[in-house]
């Protein structure tokens, strides 16, 4: 059963509707992302699920209890914001504190001086000290603890902000886009160390990125959103293999899909460039389609014939890996090629080059975008059948 | 060959050795430039300080033709003076009312208006209105409204039933009297530096209280607004204790310092000893007295501000 659902919610920004009518559900301990392009709504939808912002229509339900009008200090969920909005006047101690404070100590015995006046703070403040210091050391926050936030660089800075959310046991964590301010670097060590934190506390994560890389490596599953939809809810390997729509297949993966023109024939096969697939689709023939092939899906061909032929516009050199960019014929935009150093060792600019779709699967998608369902043909041809 | 090669990039790198002459040249553009407002501060701030220091060692009575150092006198006089304690006493008593007060109705009225919806304009025009009046009219209108008999305040109180009272003769009353008009004129500009620093604080900081588990307004409050707003409360206190350590104004047009010494504060001393008795030299040790309060304010204020209270 989810633990978290949102139902049909719709948020509108003075007349601009920037939440459409959006359904998910979490399972307990799992690790969502929340991805989409800037202004696709995936912040207003985690702000909303927080309580920070109230939805225009539709419920929040969270345990099976709609939260609709509940506010956030009372949701029990907890948040790491792009800015880490730590508390600038408090120690990291301090910081990883206020939430036990605030729900452990009434308002009389968060006064200073309580300890020595309101009988049982003393307990409760030690209780909060050794699990402030737990999550610490969790974290490797432990040497830090007297700084305060200003004495930071940016990744403890984060790490404080994630030790705030985890020093208590809330019912899920919400996370926004909190390592967008790192550099490259340590976003990629701190992707695997939010993931890892994710599998030992088995709590559930809803994490807000504009970075599909992200979003890929962390996720159970991923919800792809644009334009105030959600377009696509599935695996990482769903989301990456079967985009359910060519703005998820344009969004997912780096570098981007190519996107080609084609037409099916009257046998049912697909013909793009000139060039007929492996798949058939069971729509009318001469219907035009957009095919989308991943760069690693394209190979050089070793011959000429039933290949797309076109010369190198541009390499880009990697070291592990090489993207071919390749100019061909009947076609405006590049055609973009992932290969093996060695596949491209002889390709410069300028040089001839023939490529043909490895047998995985392209995607096939109609004039408005929708996947197409395609099936093999039956016999295998290699070309022109 | 190498090293020469070496000392030729080095000579490269480094930026052209100014000449004793360019040194002098640039120094001396420094210098002239600075001059007219170099010669402005001499000649209107620091000349009369230092003059008003000397004057205080002097004997000097206004249009006397003679003067004679006498050291440390005028301070003994004073010290030993019942009226300068008193109004030593006064001014700090005055103080003490009007800096709280007038800067817990600022923050106050502040947060009730950063919290409020509409009409935010319009309150703080409102509110800021006393700020821009000059308060020697102010004063004046005061009066009026303070007067035993046919005052206005003394005609409400009694309309609802309350005993009138002799709001500036009245021993017991004058200085919190003078206080609560100091604080009418002072809260108004301490609420629009209060708004600005509450518009500056970062919103993300309520909504990570929120999340933290922060559910009423008073501990949101001593969570994130009252810390985030610490440079400008210092500020704001400091800038209050100062304009009320020159409260004169309202002594002046309405209580000339009495009843019997009762409202007597340290600029009116001054003011009735320099320009009443003609003891300039004793005036001017009141003055110097004066400007050590507030220039201890002021340090307070510098060293605080920049140290203390900032925190990223």
């Amino acid at each position: 059963m989810a633990q978290l659902a949102v139902r049909n919610i719709r948020k509108t920004f003075d007349r601009t509707e920037v939440l459409r009518g959006v359904d998910l559900e979490i399972a307990h301990g799992e690790f969502i992302s929340l991805v989409g392009p800037s202004g696709c709504g995936k912040s207003t939808l985690l702000r909303i699920i927080a309580g920070l912002e109230r939805q225009s229509e539709g419920a929040v339900v969270i345990e099976a209890r709609d939260v609709s009008g509940v506010k956030a200090s009372r949701r029990d969920l907890a948040m790491v914001f792009q800015s880490y909005a730590l508390y600038p006047h408090l120690s990291v101690f301090d910081n990883i504190a206020v939430p036990l404070r605030m729900r452990r100590l009434n308002a009389w015995q968060r006064l200073p001086l309580a300890a020595w006046v309101v009988p049982g703070t003393r307990r409760i403040q030690r209780e909060i000290r050794a699990d402030v210091e737990r999550a610490a050391d969790l974290l490797g926050l432990t040497e830090l603890l007297a700084r305060r936030p200003g004495q930071l660089s940016g990744g403890q800075r984060q790490r404080v902000a994630v030790g705030r959310a985890i020093v208590r046991q809330p019912k899920a964590f919400l996370l926004d886009e909190p390592l967008s301010n790192l550099d490259a670097k340590l976003r990629v060590h701190m992707r695997a160390e939010i993931a890892q934190l994710h599998r030992r506390l088995g709590a559930t994560f809803i994490y807000v990125t504009h970075d599909q890389a992200e979003a890929m490596t962390m996720s159970d599953r991923i919800a792809v959103m644009m334009a105030g939809n959600i377009v696509q809810v599935g695996t990482p390997d769903e989301i990456y293999n079967r985009p359910q729509d060519i703005r998820v297949a344009e969004f997912i993966g780096s570098p981007k899909i190519n996107i080609l023109p084609g037409r099916v024939d009257a046998d049912g096969r697909v013909r793009v460039l000139g060039l007929a697939l492996d798949q058939r689709l069971d729509v009318p023939s001469g219907t035009p389609i957009q095919v989308g092939i991943r760069p690693e899906a394209l190979r050089p061909a070793t011959v000429a014939d039933g290949a797309w032929r076109g010369t190198v516009s541009h390499v880009e050199n990697l070291g592990s890996e090489v993207f071919v960019h390749a100019a061909v014929g009947g076609f405006d935009a590049p055609v973009l090629c992932r290969l093996e150093p060695g596949e491209a060792r002889t390709l410069g600019v300028g040089s001839p080059v023939t490529l043909v779709p490895k047998p995985a699967m392209p995607s096939f998608f109609d004039a408005e975008g929708r996947r197409l369902g395609a099936r093999p043909v039956a016999y295998r041809q290699v070309v022109n059948g | 060959m190498a090293d020469i090669a070496l000392d030729r990039s080095a000579e490269v790198a480094a930026p052209p050795r100014a000449t004793a002459l360019e040194r002098f040249q640039h120094h001396w553009t420094a210098l002239a430039l600075s001059f007219p407002a170099l010669f402005l501060m001499v000649l209107l701030l620091i000349g009369p300080v230092v003059t008003v220091l000397i004057m205080s060692f002097t004997d000097y009575q206004l249009g006397a033709s003679t003067v004679a150092f006498i050291g440390l006198q005028n301070y003994r006089d004073l010290f030993a003076d019942r009226v300068f304690w008193t109004s030593l006493g006064n001014t700090l008593k005055y103080v003490a009312i009007v800096v709280p007060a007038s800067v817990a109705l600022g923050l106050g009225i502040a947060l009730l208006i950063e919290s409020g919806g509409g009409l935010r304009t319009f309150y703080r025009a409102v509110f800021f209105i006393p700020v821009m009046a000059t308060l020697i009219a102010m004063a004046i209108s005061w009066e009026y409204m303070l007067h035993p008999q046919f005052g206005l305040i003394n005609l409400l109180l009694k309309a609802v039933g309350l005993a009138p009272h002799a709001w500036l003769t009245d021993p017991a009353l004058a200085l919190p009297t003078l206080a609560a008009i100091g604080i009418w004129q002072l809260f108004g500009f301490n609420m629009v530096l209060f708004l600005a620093g509450l518009v500056s604080i970062p919103r993300h900081l309520y909504d990570a209280a929120a999340l933290d588990g922060a559910q009423s307004a008073w501990s949101r409050f001593w969570l994130v607004t009252w810390p985030m707003l610490g440079p400008v409360t210092m500020f704001v206190v400091i800038i209050s204790a100062i304009r009320s350590f020159q409260v004169f104004d309202t002594v002046h047009v309405l209580t000339k310092g009495g009843p019997n010494k009762a409202s007597e504060v340290l600029l009116y001393t001054m003011y009735s000893e320099g320009f009443e008795f003609f003891r300039s030299g004793l005036a001017a040790a009141v003055a110097v007295i004066f400007l050590v309060f507030v220039l201890t304010l002021t340090v307070i204020k510098a060293r605080l501000i920049e140290k203390k209270v900032h925190y990223a």
